[in-house]
């Protein structure tokens, strides 16, 4: 948060999950894989080594502040210490226990609370659904199940563009709100007639 | 399109904590991390239990309620407002 203007955040944080579901969408196939050739071990000790080598690598580029970091130069600082929609406050030495009881914090994270008992589902059951309920393979789910990160991937990267085009149109803050509460509905509706319908391919659609 | 929604929703909670918090922006956003991470306490037992007894129907619908009890929360969510002023 600290390494973009937040003018710019929503653009840098759709790429960011872009990579990030682009790696969801591989990784399912390529486990699915490695099961079925390999055996479950090989899974983890393919994955272990890939996992210390980001470690690393974040530990040797990763700072606090861009200012920290060797290869920012002074001018990409300044532009990223630049544009704010926000004004200042004083809540730099506020301890962590004050900022955990402020009603905005406490809404937000209830309000994430419940998102992310969708995103638990996508996680932990999206595989099984699409084998044991709708009747595809373990392969074909395991590549079924890889599309919506794939279109995650899309989507994140897509909406960053669009919040800040909707951001220049209406009021920010207005904006970040009312796309939340309308895509959330549409996260509702589209998990609900997913689940009405019969067919897999229209499901997996929705899904 | 669901799941694509849903990162729809993920860019602006986590821009809205950036905003909620300026400067304590990294402990907002963990505290809604924790919030998504506890879900896992709730989610996986409740839609293990709906699964066993009820279907996957009602485990999808669940989802959905889940959803749109999200979006009641952020009818009171003022952005403009951040931590810290009156």
């Amino acid at each position: 948060m600290r390494w973009f203007p937040i003018s710019s955040y929503r653009k840098a944080f759709g790429v960011f999950c872009l990579i990030i579901y682009s790696g969801g969408a591989v990784v399912g196939p390529i486990t699915v894989f490695l099961i079925s050739e390999f055996g479950w071990q090989a899974s983890f000790y393919i994955s272990s080594p890939i996992y210390l080598a980001l470690a690393a690598l974040w530990w040797w580029y990763s700072r606090d502040r861009p200012e920290e970091n060797q290869s920012i130069n002074n001018p990409e600082v300044e532009l990223i210490n630049d544009a704010s929609i926000i004004e200042e406050t004083n809540t730099e030495n506020m301890h962590w226990g004050k900022v955990f009881v402020q009603k905005p914090i406490l809404l937000i994270t209830l309000s994430y609370f419940c998102q992310a008992y969708v995103t638990f589902f996508f996680y932990n059951w999206l595989f099984i659904y699409l084998t044991e309920e709708k009747g595809f393979s373990n392969l074909d789910g395991g590549f079924a199940s890889a599309l919506p990160w794939i279109v995650a991937g899309i989507a994140a990267l897509l909406a960053g563009p669009f919040c800040d085009w909707m951001a220049s149109k209406f009021s920010p803050d207005k904006t970040l709100k009312y796309i939340c509460i309308g895509a959330l509905f549409l996260v509702a509706g589209s998990m609900y007639w997913g689940a009405m319908v019969d067919d897999k391919y229209t499901a997996l659609l929705l899904l | 399109m669901c799941y694509g929604f849903m990162q729809i929703t993920d860019l602006v909670y986590w821009q809205s904590s950036a905003i909620l918090a300026d400067e304590q922006s990294m402990v907002a956003s963990g505290i809604m991390n924790f919030g998504g991470s506890l879900t896992g306490i709730v989610a996986i037992p409740v839609l293990a239990f709906l699964l066993e007894y009820h279907g996957q129907f009602a485990a999808l619908a669940s989802c959905s309620v889940a959803a749109l009890l999200a979006s009641v929360f952020w009818i009171f969510i003022d952005l403009k407002k951040q931590i810290g002023t009156n």
